[in-house]
């Protein structure tokens, strides 16, 4: 059984497709990339997923159709936006206490263990975190529920490096298993791509590849030719091609060999903006 | 404790500011007209024992009346605060940027709605009862020191001017309420221009037309007219009769049970418009 089965999954904001018959079907123990421009459908995808959105089309989780029964979304999933989304009303204990008390699967080992490393100041005003200290707490109050799923969008949106690395890092470490699925919508893929097993590219409100990241990898080199030999790259029909430092370098197929040439392996950058962007000169 | 109880301790929690106002304005309203009162009497060479001949007689309905009147600036202050709180209820997470916060929580969205729909109608009902009761307990050492106080109907009239206020509360947070399922800012507002707007365009056709079509605005104003209190001439040898009369039209006839309904009414609609209101 599929953790998320998505079955022609659309979405329009008034006359302006959002997302154009998305199929999916994400199975247990997977970490998932998702990628796209700003503005692709990442969120959207997300926030149906969430059952935040009226769609068209069947979105199932854990084989329970969200539109008949919201509940298990919610139970099953947990979700953590951009981290300036808590509610900065409340303090850091007030936050803590209220979401152990409304969802059944907290963990209480969980979160006194997280507590216990963070250093959050439990009576100070969420408002008045620093946004590193909001992540903790958002991490905290994620991690300590026992769920099957977990939604990334875009969480590290505004974080200094070290911050996204411990992020990720605490993600890796108290979440997952091979029981549990994460999806991650983020810009910064570099950083995210060594933990992925799964990409999804989307690109204006289509799916345009949901593939295991080592296969497409594996289909893909960089290859990296002098300005003479361009012709002949062009001959392979290059997925993506540019020129620097006086060499042309191009994403092909990795059966391709061409005498002299220097071979690297893509990153998910280079092959989204290779998939997605086309041919660029 | 429950799921829902950590709700709507989470929004009071998350409405101090606005439920605490109104003790603060009471307070400092209750220490200026106590040094009003006492640098006055002072000046004057007021004595006490005069009022003792005029307050004599009537102590019975001075005790009920008294607690009704003391009752009207807090009664006041709650519809004000009422109405705020109530008219930002199911838009205050999105202007803050929490809604997708407390929308992923497994909360129904109609538990969610509840209590906030509590906070902003009891919260005040609250705050009415505290006052009330320190009302009590004031006029009980003032009037003691002239006349008889007569505790029963202290506590009627305080218990009527309440239930009084607590209806008008309830009917006006709920109309707040479902025009904040409406519109996402200054709900009552824009709500209440759409009204009286309907009211015009009812009236001038009623003017060039001869049509007559009833005016929600003109209904709203019956819904709530029994709440408010008419004091008769004679109240001091009527005062059992005036009591029963404000039973009677507090609580005991239909007309109640249309406000209660048309409360829940408008309660249900504002969630159900929140409900599918899509959190992009």
């Amino acid at each position: 059984m599929s953790y998320i089965s998505i079955r022609g999954l659309s979405k329009y904001y008034g006359k302006q497709k959002a997302l154009n018959n998305i199929n999916l079907e994400i199975p247990k123990g997977r970490i998932v990339g998702l990628l796209g421009k700003n503005g692709a459908g990442k969120s959207t995808l997300m926030r149906s997923i969430l059952g935040f959105l009226k769609y068209e089309g069947q979105i199932k989780i854990l084989g329970e159709d969200i539109a008949h029964n919201a509940m298990v979304t919610k139970k099953d999933i947990a979700f953590i936006p951009d981290v300036s989304c808590l509610d900065d009303r409340l303090t850091v204990g007030q936050t803590i206490d209220y979401v152990k008390n409304v969802n059944f699967n907290w963990d209480e080992a969980t979160a006194e263990r997280l507590l216990k490393k963070s250093d959050l100041p439990l009576n100070k005003k969420v408002s008045a975190l620093s946004k590193g200290m909001k992540t903790k707490l958002y991490l905290l109050i994620t991690l300590a529920l026992d769920v099957k799923i977990l939604l990334l969008d875009e969480p590290t949106l505004g974080l200094d490096i070290l911050f996204r690395k411990e992020f990720f890092n605490t993600i890796l470490g108290e979440f997952y298993n091979s029981e549990k699925t994460i999806i991650i919508s983020t810009h910064q893929v570099e950083e995210v791509e060594h933990i992925l097993q799964d990409i999804i590219f989307i690109d204006y409100g289509n799916l345009i590849l949901y593939e295991n990241v080592q296969n497409l990898k594996d289909k893909y080199n960089i290859i990296s030719v002098p300005c003479s030999q361009k012709n002949a790259l062009l001959a392979y029909q290059p997925q993506m091609m540019h020129e620097a430092l006086g060499k042309v370098h191009a994403i092909v197929k990795s059966e391709v060999q061409i005498e002299g040439a220097e071979y690297n392996r893509p990153g998910l950058s280079d092959l989204f903006v290779a998939k997605v962007g086309g041919l660029h000169e | 404790m429950s799921r829902f109880a950590a709700v709507l301790k989470k929004d009071v929690l998350v409405n101090k500011k606005n439920l605490l106002i109104p003790y603060i304005i009471m307070a400092v309203f209750y220490i200026l007209m106590t040094a009003i009162i006492l640098s006055q009497a002072s000046k004057m060479n007021f004595e006490f024992d005069d009022m003792y001949v005029s307050f004599n007689e009537p102590s019975a309905a001075a005790s009920y009346i008294g607690n009704i009147f003391l009752l009207a600036l807090p009664g006041f202050l709650s519809v004000i605060f009422t109405l705020l709180l109530a008219q930002s209820a199911l838009n205050e997470d999105l202007r803050r940027n929490c809604e997708l916060f407390h929308r992923s929580q497994p909360i129904s969205i109609w538990k969610r709605t509840i209590s906030k729909f509590i906070v902003a109608v009891a919260g005040n009902w609250v705050f009415l009862i505290v006052l009330g009761i320190v009302n009590l307990i004031i006029s009980a050492i003032i009037l003691t020191q002239f006349v008889p106080f007569h505790i029963g109907k202290a506590l009627v009239g305080f218990i009527q001017a309440f239930i009084g206020f607590a209806k008008f509360n309830l009917i006006v947070g709920s109309i707040a309420f479902f025009c904040s399922a409406i519109f996402k800012d200054k709900a009552l507002l824009k709500g209440l221009a759409i009204l009286v707007g309907v009211h015009v365009f009812l009236g001038i056709l009623e003017l060039f037309l001869n049509i007559s079509i009833p005016s929600p605005l003109s209904y709203l104003g019956k819904l709530l007219q029994d709440t408010s209190v008419t004091i008769n001439s004679n109240l001091n040898h009527n005062l059992k009769t005036f009591i029963l009369d404000r039973w009677q039209s507090l609580i005991l006839n239909s007309k109640v049970l249309i406000q209660l309904v048309f409360s829940a009414v408008m309660y249900a609609a504002g969630t159900l418009i929140y409900k599918n209101r899509e959190v992009k």
